[in-house]
């Protein structure tokens, strides 16, 4: 019955780096309103990783933008919800406490590398920005800290001058991150940042990223679709359907004990290494048109499992322990525990 | 950086030559023979040793090679009407095109890039509009028109401003106006689309997640590219100003170039004619020789291109 | 049951997929001012082909009638009669004649020749390419007003000739943007899938390339027929275009400029047609634009 209190009561607000409650963002565009996070609850303990998981339009970049408080307005309004950064309510804030905040204390990664640059600035300027806004410092003072991050990030010093267009994508990326990170930020939300990149390149740029986080011990929203990038990444997992979180749990508890048939339906369009011959099972239909959700669960017209209720009202949030949670109509307090399935 | 400079300079000698070229040809057609107008008095022998003399029977390339070859010695030919030298009558009246042209050049830009850039930053607000109203209205006014509708409420009614003729600065302010005023709609049109789609960009996002305020992010980072489009559109509007002169000039009787085309042409005075032109394209490739240079120096993506090539 | 599935089935098949253009007017229909400059439009249009209903061409127009000369506006004459005694609003419709025609014919001829000069240079190989497109550059490095003047001044006004001259400058941009628009579709991956199937060049350019590059030529086509009737009008007035008695709103104001100071509403109805006209083809060119290009909104 209580099962929200029972989730938050054992983690207290100042253990949590991120703290998303029931968060509601539209899109009113002159074709209609886009409705983009539907109730979304989010949170992220310090010095941990959440990845955020679903198909493309699921509302996941609009939760990381959320976060910065930079959703594009119009066509953006934020209708309810809170969030809270390290405490603080971000969507209290003024546009100039904001701007104390973005850049230093929470830092965004975007998905692509290649037009996130401005191309008519030298890289190393484009660092030292950051570091003389939060700072305060001259830019004799933040070109060494600059090229200290270039270098972290795997960047030569005595490319520092050079512009964008002269770098590789990958490269770009580095760049970005050291941005990102030349504040020591205490959240790094990360927008699918390898997705733009070749495979071999995407791994390194994880294994920095990742060496980089246990480094400033940060908190971090990995924003993916890559389940392979959860694995290797992240400590939590929350797979996002239509705005809303249909399934919440540790690695292990979103990958051996999955619950929500979309989790299970995300991990049957992966190939099977241990099968390679059995058929792929991509789940069928496509992400339902964000302006007009279907009544009930948003994920029944394509559920193999629909049931008449399904269509009518919108699932409760069951919890199998603490951290892992599923909202479907499979389950009930007690079955959620154990995985058994309701009229299966 | 220089040798790409110079290479850009050497691009326009085939460019030079090929428009004035074309318009030598053309120009060949014209009514008026040389010799009709020199020695119209004289005999059909006469006549034709003066067409052999005056090298009028060869081939428009031997014709047109003679005419860049004094044209570089500074002989552009003897004017038909006066008899005195065309590049003498040029002088004359090119101070005077030339103070127009920038003066009715530094209005333009002085008013048109804030105004575009504002205009994008406030989007839909009211200024925004009604400065886009203005410029639509700019760009859809004949500038013979808006120079009669000048005279006729600053000059004849109001009697504040000289209606026609040169002399003062206040003879020069509606013609000025009369002249920027298209320019200055354009650029202002371009600069505001350019800025809107630049403040739409990722690296815009970029600037903004440091938590650089609206305004710097906007002088920092949007400025400089949204200007790209702004510096050709600005180029090409010169050569639309140096056209623009003609009717201008015209208007408000302005002693200028523009004027004397206009009336050398009535004249059937192909030497002055083709001066002109010659005068008015050459300035206009060496504008916009200027403008790719600064775009050069603006954009280093274009500079790299240029660096290789 | 069976029926209401029946019948979501059918409404489904009854939305058919709709063509780009159906979409293209759909947002051009929303946009304000694009229809207002439709309506204008479409009024000269009207006045243009109904101009001899409304006035005699030889008796109203052109010939000249010195007893009832530089009358101002009143109800037999609204928009006044000139300094020959012709009625203004007679001349102003049939001047829309002279201006529109010349420049929809030079904005046709330049958009035929630029945009298959364009074409080829952005289909076929490099090198024809380079070949036009230098012509090109030499072409576009004359200003166009002058372009237009230096043709005329050579070979006289005649209509045929202000065709030319009107167009002959104009080409140069058509070119250059049906070259760009058909080098970005040439490598496009449908293309490439037409040429895996083994269809001829010369039937991709036509077939698959040119549909989808040809909507930006829609947007310099209007814009374009605005800076013709500017630059036609313009050249009247300075005694370069069109002559008169031929009525043509140009040249009426360079007419009634002489008259300016105590006849002023001679100068005002010709300036005010032009200003229309183009006012309406920009507003039009505008919304054409935004229409064909959503993304800028």
């Amino acid at each position: 019955m209580n099962q929200n209190d029972a989730v938050t009561a054992p983690s207290p607000m100042d253990s949590l780096e991120l703290d998303i409650r029931d968060l509601r963002v539209e899109y009113r565009t002159m074709e209609g309103t886009v409705y983009a996070l539907n109730g979304i609850d989010l949170q992220i303990p310090k010095g941990r990783t959440l990845g955020l998981v679903g198909e493309t339009g699921a509302g996941k970049s609009t939760t990381g933008l959320a976060i910065m408080n930079l959703i594009p307005s119009p066509p953006g309004v934020i209708v309810s919800g809170s969030i809270f950064l390290g405490g603080e309510s971000i969507l209290k804030k003024s546009e100039k406490e904001m701007n104390l905040i973005r850049g230093n204390k929470v830092s965004m990664i975007f998905q692509d590398p290649m037009t996130s640059l401005n191309p008519v600035v030298p890289v190393v300027d484009q660092i030292m920005e950051v570091i003389e806004h939060h700072e305060k410092i001259s830019p004799r003072e933040s070109l060494p800290k600059a090229l200290e991050m270039l270098e972290m990030v795997g960047i030569p010093r005595n490319r520092a001058h050079e512009y964008p267009h002269q770098f590789s994508g990958g490269m770009k990326q580095r760049v970005i991150i050291a941005i990102a990170l030349a504040c020591s930020p205490y959240l790094l939300i990360a927008d699918e940042p390898t997705t733009a990149l070749d495979v071999t390149i995407q791994a390194q740029v994880l294994d920095m990223m990742r060496e980089l986080r246990k480094k400033y011990q940060m908190s971090m929203l990995m924003i993916t679709h890559d389940l392979g990038i959860v694995v290797e990444i992240c400590d939590l997992v929350a797979v996002i359907y239509d705005g809303r979180v249909v399934e919440h749990g540790t690695l292990r508890d979103i990958f051996i004990n999955t619950r929500h048939p979309y989790t299970e339906g995300l991990f049957n369009s992966l190939p099977d290494m241990e099968n390679p011959k059995a058929e792929l099972k991509p789940i069928p239909g496509l992400m339902p048109d964000p302006t007009r959700i279907p009544t009930g669960c948003p994920f029944h017209p394509r559920c193999g499992y629909a049931m008449d209720i399904c269509a009518k009202t919108r699932p409760s949030r069951y919890y199998a322990s603490t951290e892992h949670y599923v909202e479907c109509h499979l389950y009930d307090e007690k079955t959620v525990v154990s995985g058994g399935r309701i009229k299966q | 950086m220089w040798r790409f400079v110079l290479k850009r300079v050497l691009t326009i000698i085939p460019i030079m030559l090929g428009t004035t070229f074309i318009v030598f040809s053309i120009m060949s057609f014209a009514p008026g023979d040389a010799v009709g107008m020199l020695a119209a008095d004289a005999s059909q022998e006469e006549k034709a040793a003066l067409r052999q003399e005056l090298g009028l029977d060869d081939p428009l390339l031997i014709q047109y090679a003679r005419y860049i070859k004094n044209l570089l010695l500074g002989d552009m030919g003897i004017s038909y009407k006066s008899g005195a030298p065309v590049t003498e009558e040029l002088a004359a009246r090119i101070p005077y095109t030339a103070l127009l042209a920038v003066v009715a050049s530094i209005i333009t830009i002085i008013l048109a890039i804030p105004l575009g850039v504002i205009a994008a930053i406030r989007q839909n607000t009211f200024f925004d509009t009604s400065s886009m109203v203005f410029c639509l209205l700019g760009i859809s006014i004949p500038p013979f028109w808006l120079g009669l509708l000048l005279i006729l409420s600053f000059g004849v009614k109001l009697k504040m401003l000289p209606v026609s003729g040169s002399g003062s600065w206040a003879h020069l302010i509606m013609p000025a106006i009369t002249q920027s005023v298209a320019g200055l709609a354009t650029i202002a049109r371009v600069t505001r689309s350019s800025m809107l789609e630049v403040i739409r960009q990722d690296y815009i996002r970029t600037a903004r997640a440091k938590g650089i305020a609206y305004n710097q992010v906007i002088r920092r980072h949007a400025l400089k590219n949204s200007l790209l489009p702004t510096i050709t559109v600005a180029g090409l509007q010169v050569g639309a100003l140096l056209s623009g002169a003609v009717v201008t000039e015209t208007v408000f009787s302005w002693p200028g170039i523009g004027r004397f085309l206009v009336s050398s042409i009535s004249w059937r005075d192909t030497p002055c004619v083709l001066g002109c032109v010659v005068i008015f394209v050459l300035t206009f490739s060496i504008i916009n020789l200027i403008v790719d240079i600064l775009y050069g120096f603006v954009d280093p993506r274009i500079k790299a291109i240029y660096k290789k090539a | 049951m069976e029926e209401t599935t029946l019948d979501t089935v059918s409404s489904a098949t009854a939305k058919k997929p709709r063509s780009q253009a159906y979409y293209t007017w759909k947002r051009l229909k929303r946009n304000k001012g694009s229809m207002a400059g439709l309506a204008i439009l479409t009024i000269y249009f009207l006045l243009m082909l109904g101009a001899n209903l409304l006035y005699d061409y030889k008796d109203v127009a052109i010939k000249q009638n010195i007893p009832a000369r530089l009358q101002a506006p009143s109800v037999a004459h609204p928009f006044g009669t000139d300094e020959s005694g012709r009625d203004v609003l007679a001349r102003v419709i049939h001047g829309s004649r002279t201006s529109i025609l010349i420049s929809v014919a030079a904005v046709l001829v330049a958009m035929v020749i630029g945009g298959a000069l364009g074409a080829i240079a952005g289909f076929y190989g490099e090198r024809l390419s380079n070949v036009i497109m230098r012509f090109m550059d030499v072409l576009l490095a004359i200003p166009a007003t002058l372009f237009a003047i230096v043709i005329v001044s050579a070979l006289g006004t005649s209509v045929s000739n202000l065709i030319i001259a009107c167009s002959v400058a104009n080409i140069p941009k058509f070119a250059r943007i049906l070259r760009s628009s058909v080098m970005s579709v040439r490598n496009a991956e449908y293309i490439e899938a037409a040429r895996a199937l083994g269809a001829r060049e010369s039937y991709i350019l036509i077939r698959h390339v040119l549909p989808n590059s040809i909507s930006p030529l829609f947007v310099q086509l209007t814009i374009t027929v605005g800076t013709l009737i500017l630059l036609l009008s313009g050249m009247s007035f300075v005694g370069l275009g069109i002559q008169p008695p031929t009525p043509e709103w140009g040249a009426m104001l360079a007419s009634a400029r002489t008259y300016i100071r105590n006849y002023s509403y001679l100068c005002f109805f010709p300036g005010m047609a032009i200003m229309l006209c183009i006012l309406s083809l920009n507003l039009l060119g505008d919304g054409l634009r935004d229409a064909l290009d959503p993304r800028l909104k």
